[in-house]
C-alpha cells in the first residue's frame, strides 16, 4: 500500500508560513517580497507535477539509480591529503590555520 | 580556411604534417573569441597567456617526438570548457556569484584526461547559473546570443559552450548534461552535442547539479569530433563510485559502417511536442536515412510530460542536498549569493524531500522513473535507435525564459525521458527554420550504444549539407 | 500541564523506573576516511592538515566508501548477534551546521548494515556505518573549524530502550568496548572521542493502577564512562522531580535534548534547533546499493577473534582459572595476551608455576603488565611461591580420574581428533586447580592414551 500523501488534492496554493518553514531547513534568507514570488511559483510547480498521481505505481519499485552498479568500494589506503594552504586558500576568513566563523553560540 | 574553423580531425591532420603550428591555431580561436565575444558572450575566462605558453609546449612535443602524436589525439588542439567543471588554478564558478572568485585547488577527472590527451585549455565558457535553466539567462553574469542570432538565446545550460563552436571561436568543446543541457543548446546552436550513457564519463570534479542524472559531454562540429572526444573522456573513474568500467571502444572505427538495416524507431509522442518545421525536418531525416537502408519503424513512448514531472521532483530534491555546500566558510560566498532560479530549486527540494511529502513526491517520482526506464527497454527490443526532434522549437529571443519556473522543463521536454533513464542520446542539426535558425533533432540509444549512435548521425552527417553551412559573422 | 496536587502526591509515593537506551558512536581506525584517501587517524594532527576536496565538501567532490570499514561495521554486528541484511545503502542526511562541510552526512537510513543483535540481554536495534564531522573550536566571539576529522568513518550502534539502571549502561558499554578493542577495528578511547555516547532517558512511573512515562532526554557531551553514570544518575532525578512538579508525560515531538556539564554535573536543556529535526534523508546518489552474499558475511564470521567472554570460559576450563579471575582477566586484550604468553612461556620451564597461579598472580599483586614481561613475571612467580607443588602421584590420579569420567573425548582422541587432547588437558588442569604444567600434563595424557590403546 501506498503511505496516504499529504498532497492536497486541489489548488497547491503553499501557505506563506510553509514557505518560510522551507526556507529555514534549506538556510536560505528570503525577503519578504521573495517569498510571496517563490510561492506562487512553488505552487505552479506543484501543480504540474500533480499529474504524476493520474499513474497508478502501487506495484513498481523505486529507482534511484539507472546503473546497475552494486559494492563499489576503494581499498583502506591513504593517498596524499592537500597542503594546508591549498585547503585554506579560498576561505574568507580562517585564523591559526582554521576555518573561521561567526560564534555559533551567539 | 581560416584555422579556427577546423574541426579536430583536421586540426590533428595539421599539426602533425605541420601545415601550421599549435600557436598558431591557438591564436587564430583567440582572434575570434576578442573579435566576436564582445557580442556573444560564450566565455567567462578566457586564458590567453595560459593557452598560449600551452601551445608552445604542445609546438615542442609536436616538433620532438612524432610518435606522442597519435597518442594524444588533442595535442595542441584549444578546447573550451564549460565553467562547471574544476580546472585546478582556474577560476571555476558554474556562473554563480556564490563561486565568482572560486579557484579550484584540483582538477575534474574529464579535464585531467583532456589534459592528458594534449587539450590547450582556451577558456571557461558561460552557462545556467549552477547548470539550471536551458537558456543561459539565469547564468549571474550575462546572457550568451546565439551567434545564428544575436537576438536569440542560444540553449542552456551548456549555452556558452555551443556558441563557441558554432562561431568558432574554438576547436572543440566540453559540456555536460542533466537533462537536455548538451543537447538543446546544440539544436539552437546548430552544433553536434552528445550526451553519453550515465555512468559513462566520470562526474568527479563536475559541480553537481543532480547527481543520479549529471553527465559530462562533448560538444562538437562534427560527428567524428564528438566520438573522439568521447572516447578521450569516457571511462571508469575510481573517484567516482557510478562510473562503469564497461570497456570504451575506439568510436571512430565502426562509424562508416552505414545504417543498412538499423531498425529506426519514430515516436508520435515525440513529433507531437515540437512545431511544425521541426516536424517536418525530422521528418524528412528519417526519410534520408530510410534512402540509405534504415528499417523505419513508428513507436509509442510514454508521454513525455511525466517525465518532466518525475525530472522536476528528482532534479531539485538532488539540487536542494548538492546545494547545501555552499555556505561561504571553506570557498567562495555565502548563499545570499544565489540567484533567482537556485533559490527557486532549492526551496522546492527541500518542500519535496521535507517529513510528510517525501513519499508522495521523491518516491513517486521515483517510481514513475522507474516505468520510463521499462518503457524505453521495452522499445530497444523492437528498435535499434530512436529518432526524434531534439528542443521542441528554435532558438527563442532573448528574455524567453525570465520569470518562468518551468523554463527549462518545456524546453527540455524531449530530453527528459532518456535522460531520467540513463540514455545516450545525440544531437544534430537536420534542417534550418525559415528564420534562418538551425533545427536539431536527436537519436537515442539503449545504455551504451554510443557506438550505433555514432554511426547512424555520421551517416545522417554524411548524406547531407547541414553541418557545413556556418552563422555570418 | 498543572496537575492537582492530590494527584502529585501520590506520585511521590510511586514507584519509578528508568527506561535508557544508549545511542553510541566509535570511530573505526582504518588507515584511510570513509569516503576519501586523507588519513583517518586525526587525533592531536596539525589541524586540517588531512583534507581533500572530498572530507572538504568543494564543488565536484564525490565520495568512494571504503570497503574495510564496510567489513568492520558488519564484523562489529556479527560480534553483536546481529543479523545482517542482504541489501543496504548509504543515505544522505541533511542538515546545516558549520562543521558538516557538505550540508549533509553520508549516513544511513532505512537500510542499515546490521540490525536485531544482542549483547548480554540488552537488545540492538541496529549498527550502521555513516562519516564524522569536524572539530569546531570556540573562542572569543568565534568558532574555529579543522575538518581533519571530517569525514572518518563512524559506526553507530543503537540499542535498544532495554537498560533500566545507570550501572546497567556503564557496564554495557564497557563490555561493548571491550569487544570493539578485541575486534581491533578501534581504541573505542572515550576520552580521545572515539567513542561517545548518548543515552536516551526517561522514566516509567506507576501511579496506581496507571503508568506514566516521563518526556524523553537524550544526553550529549559525555565522555567517560563515569560520566555516562552520573548523567543518567543526574536526569532520572531531574526528571523525577520535574514530573513531581509539572506532571508532564511523553508525547510525540517532546523529546529534548540535554548537554552534561561536567563541571557542574548537570544536564542542561540545549538550545531547541529551530527546526524539528528534519533531516530529508533521501539515497545517496553517488553511491551504489551494497549487496551481500550470504558466503561473503561467513566469511567475515570465520575472520571474527576469539571474543572476551568466550575466552573467558576457556581460561576456566583449559587454565584452570577462577570464573572472577578469569573475568579480570579478559577486561582487556592486552591483559589476556600477556596472560597466554606467560602461559606458553611457563610451559618451556622444566618446573613451572601452574598455570592458575599465573592468573591469580596477575589478578592479586595487580601487575603492572607495562612494567613487566611474562618472562619477568614468571621468575618473580617462582622466586615468591616457587613451581607447582604437585607430585607425580597426585597428577597421576587426576589423570586417570579424567580419562575414566571422559570416555567420548578418549574415542575421539583415538579418532584422530586432536583437540580432544587440549580438552583433557583442561580437565586435569582443572581437576588440580591449575596446578601442574600443561606440557607435561599433556606428554603424560599422550603417554597414558597410547598405553590404553596397546591394552
Amino acid at each position: 500500500m501506498e503511505k496516504k500523501s499529504k498532497v492536497k488534492s486541489q489548488k497547491s496554493k503553499l501557505t506563506e508560513g510553509e514557505v518560510v518553514h522551507v526556507a529555514n531547513l534549506a538556510h536560505l534568507a528570503l525577503a519578504p517580497k521573495e517569498i510571496k514570488k517563490i510561492r506562487d511559483q512553488l505552487s505552479e510547480v506543484l501543480d504540474y507535477v500533480k499529474i504524476l498521481q493520474q499513474v497508478d505505481t502501487v506495484k513498481i519499485v523505486p529507482t534511484s539509480q539507472v546503473t546497475g552498479l552494486k559494492d563499489v568500494f576503494r581499498e583502506d589506503s591513504v593517498q596524499p591529503s592537500l597542503s594546508v594552504k591549498d585547503s585554506l586558500s579560498e576561505s574568507k576568513n580562517s585564523e591559526g590555520e582554521k576555518f573561521k566563523v561567526k560564534s555559533i553560540f551567539q | 580556411m581560416k584555422l579556427n574553423e577546423l574541426t579536430i580531425k583536421e586540426a590533428h591532420e595539421g599539426l602533425r604534417q605541420k601545415k601550421f603550428s599549435s600557436l598558431e591555431l591557438v591564436r587564430a580561436c583567440l582572434g575570434q573569441i576578442k573579435r566576436l565575444d564582445p557580442k556573444i558572450n560564450a566565455f567567462i575566462t578566457v586564458c590567453e597567456r595560459e593557452a598560449a605558453k600551452e601551445a608552445e609546449r604542445a609546438d615542442k612535443i609536436l616538433g620532438q617526438k612524432p610518435t606522442d602524436i597519435s597518442a594524444r589525439p588533442l595535442l595542441g588542439i584549444p578546447v573550451a570548457v564549460k565553467d562547471n567543471f574544476c580546472t585546478k588554478g582556474l577560476k571555476t564558478t558554474a556562473s554563480s556569484n556564490v563561486l565568482a572568485d572560486f579557484i579550484p585547488p584540483y582538477d575534474a577527472t574529464v579535464v585531467t584526461k583532456i589534459k592528458d590527451a594534449g587539450a590547450v585549455i582556451l577558456g571557461k565558457t558561460n552557462m545556467d547559473a549552477w547548470a539550471h535553466g536551458s537558456s543561459t539567462e539565469t547564468s549571474d553574469f550575462f546572457t550568451t546570443h546565439n551567434p545564428w542570432n544575436f537576438n536569440r538565446l542560444p540553449g542552456g545550460s551548456s549555452g556558452g559552450s555551443a556558441a563557441s563552436i558554432a562561431a568558432d571561436e574554438t576547436i572543440a568543446s566540453l559540456g555536460s548534461e542533466t537533462a537536455g543541457s548538451i543537447r538543446q543548446p546544440s539544436s539552437w546552436c546548430g552544433t553536434v552535442g552528445f550526451k553519453p550513457t550515465y555512468g559513462r564519463v566520470s562526474r568527479y570534479g563536475l559541480i553537481a547539479m543532480a547527481s543520479s542524472l549529471d553527465c559530462p559531454g562533448p560538444i562538437a562540429k562534427t560527428v567524428s569530433d564528438a566520438a573522439i572526444l568521447l572516447r578521450i573522456i569516457a571511462g571508469k573513474d575510481p573517484s567516482d563510485a557510478t562510473t562503469s568500467s564497461y570497456a570504451v571502444p575506439n568510436y571512430l572505427e565502426k562509424i562508416n559502417k552505414g545504417t543498412k538495416g538499423i531498425r529506426v524507431g519514430v515516436a508520435k509522442e515525440y513529433l507531437a511536442v515540437a512545431e511544425n518545421e521541426i516536424k517536418e525536418a525530422v521528418l524528412a531525416a528519417v526519410k534520408t536515412l530510410e534512402k540509405m537502408g534504415a528499417k523505419v519503424k513508428d513507436i509509442s513512448l510514454v508521454d513525455p510530460k511525466y517525465a518532466i514531472a518525475v525530472y522536476t521532483i528528482l532534479q531539485r530534491s538532488e539540487v536542494s542536498s548538492n546545494l547545501a555546500r555552499y555556505d561561504g566558510i571553506r570557498f567562495g560566498f555565502g548563499r545570499e549569493k544565489f540567484g533567482q532560479e537556485a533559490k527557486r530549486r532549492i526551496m522546492l527540494g527541500t518542500y519535496y524531500l521535507s517529513a510528510g511529502y517525501y513519499e508522495a513526491y521523491y518516491l513517486k517520482a521515483q517510481k514513475m522513473r522507474s516505468i520510463i526506464c521499462r518503457d524505453f527497454e521495452k522499445a530497444f527490443k523492437d528498435v535499434d535507435v530512436i529518432l526524434g526532434p531534439s528542443a521542441p522549437t528554435t532558438a527563442l529571443p532573448l528574455g524567453a525564459s525570465k520569470d518562468h519556473p518551468m523554463f527549462g522543463e518545456m524546453m527540455d521536454i524531449l530530453f527528459e525521458p532518456s535522460a531520467i533513464a540513463g540514455l545516450p542520446g545525440l544531437s544534430l542539426t537536420c534542417g534550418f527554420s525559415a528564420e534562418g535558425l538551425p533545427i536539431g533533432m536527436q537519436i537515442l540509444g539503449p545504455q551504451f550504444s554510443e557506438e550505433l549512435l555514432f554511426q547512424v548521425g555520421y551517416a545522417f552527417e554524411q548524406a547531407t549539407d547541414w553541418h557545413k553551412r556556418k552563422p555570418k559573422l | 500541564m498543572m496537575r492537582q496536587i492530590g494527584q502529585i502526591s501520590q506520585i511521590r509515593r510511586a514507584n519509578y523506573q528508568p527506561i535508557i537506551g544508549l545511542e553510541i558512536h566509535i570511530e573505526l581506525k582504518t588507515k584511510s576516511k570513509m569516503f576519501c584517501g586523507c588519513p583517518a587517524d586525526h587525533f592531536g594532527k596539525p589541524p586540517n592538515t588531512q583534507t581533500c576536496p572530498v572530507c572538504l565538501g568543494l564543488p565536484g567532490a564525490l565520495p568512494v566508501p571504503n570497503r574495510k570499514a564496510v567489513e568492520w561495521t558488519i564484523m562489529a554486528g556479527l560480534a553483536l548477534g546481529c543479523q545482517i541484511p542482504g541489501e543496504s545503502k548509504f543515505d544522505r542526511k541533511n542538515y546545516f551546521y558549520p562543521d558538516l562541510p557538505k550540508g549533509y552526512q553520508i549516513s544511513q537510513y532505512d537500510q542499515p548494515l546490521a540490525i536485531s543483535g544482542k549483547l548480554g540481554n540488552i537488545g540492538i536495534c541496529r549498527v550502521h556505518l555513516e562519516e564524522d564531522t569536524g572539530k569546531l573550536v570556540h573562542v572569543e566571539k568565534a568558532t574555529l573549524i579543522d575538518f581533519n576529522r571530517s569525514g572518518v568513518p563512524l559506526m553507530e550502534i543503537v540499542t535498544e530502550p532495554d537498560l533500566t539502571s545507570s550501572d546497567e549502561a556503564k557496564e554495557f558499554l564497557q563490555n561493548l568496548q571491550r569487544i570493539i578493542k578485541y575486534l581491533g577495528i578501534s581504541e573505542a578511547d572515550m576520552e580521545k572521542g572515539q567513542m561517545r555516547c548518548e543515552p536516551t532517558v526517561n522514566l516509567e512511573i506507576k501511579k496506581g493502577n496507571l503508568t506514566v512515562y516521563t518526556p524523553l532526554a537524550e544526553i550529549k557531551n559525555i565522555n567517560s564512562f563515569r560520566f555516562v553514570k552520573r548523567a543518567i544518575d543526574f536526569e532520572v532525578q531531574r526528571q523525577f522531580e520535574e514530573f513531581e512538579r509539572t506532571g508532564i508525560e511523553k508525547q510525540a515531538g517532546n523529546k529534548v535534548t540535554r548537554g552534561w556539564n561536567e563541571q557542574k554535573g548537570i544536564t542542561i536543556l540545549q538550545r531547541e534547533k529551530e527546526e524539528a529535526a528534519d533531516y530529508r534523508y533521501f539515497p545517496e546518489p553517488d553511491i551504489p546499493p551494497m549487496r551481500f552474499e550470504r558466503k561473503n558475511i561467513e566469511d567475515l564470521r570465520k575472520k571474527l577473534p576469539e571474543l572476551p567472554e568466550k575466552r573467558a570460559r576457556r581460561f576456566i576450563r583449559e587454565y584452570g582459572v577462577s570464573e572472577y579471575n578469569a573475568a579480570i582477566l579478559i577486561e582487556n586484550k592486552g591483559k589476556a595476551d600477556f596472560f597466554e604468553e606467560a602461559v606458553s612461556y611457563a610451559r618451556e620451564l622444566e618446573k613451572p608455576p601452574g598455570t592458575k597461579a599465573i592468573g591469580d598472580w596477575i589478578v592479586n599483586k595487580r601487575v603492572d603488565l607495562a612494567k613487566t614481561s611474562p618472562e619477568n613475571l614468571l621468575k618473580a612467580i617462582l622466586a615468591k611461591a616457587g613451581a607447582a607443588t604437585l607430585d607425580d602421584s597426585e597428577l597421576i590420579a587426576a589423570i586417570t580420574s579424567v580419562l575414566g569420567i571422559n570416555q567420548k573425548a578418549v574415542i575421539d582422541y583415538n579418532n584422530g581428533k586432536e583437540p580432544a587432547l587440549m580438552f583433557l588437558v583442561g580437565q586435569v588442569l582443572r581437576r588440580t586447580k591449575g596446578k601442574g604444567d600443561p606440557g607435561q600434563i599433556r606428554l603424560l595424557l599422550e603417554k597414558e592414551l597410547h598405553d590404553d590403546k596397546k591394552r
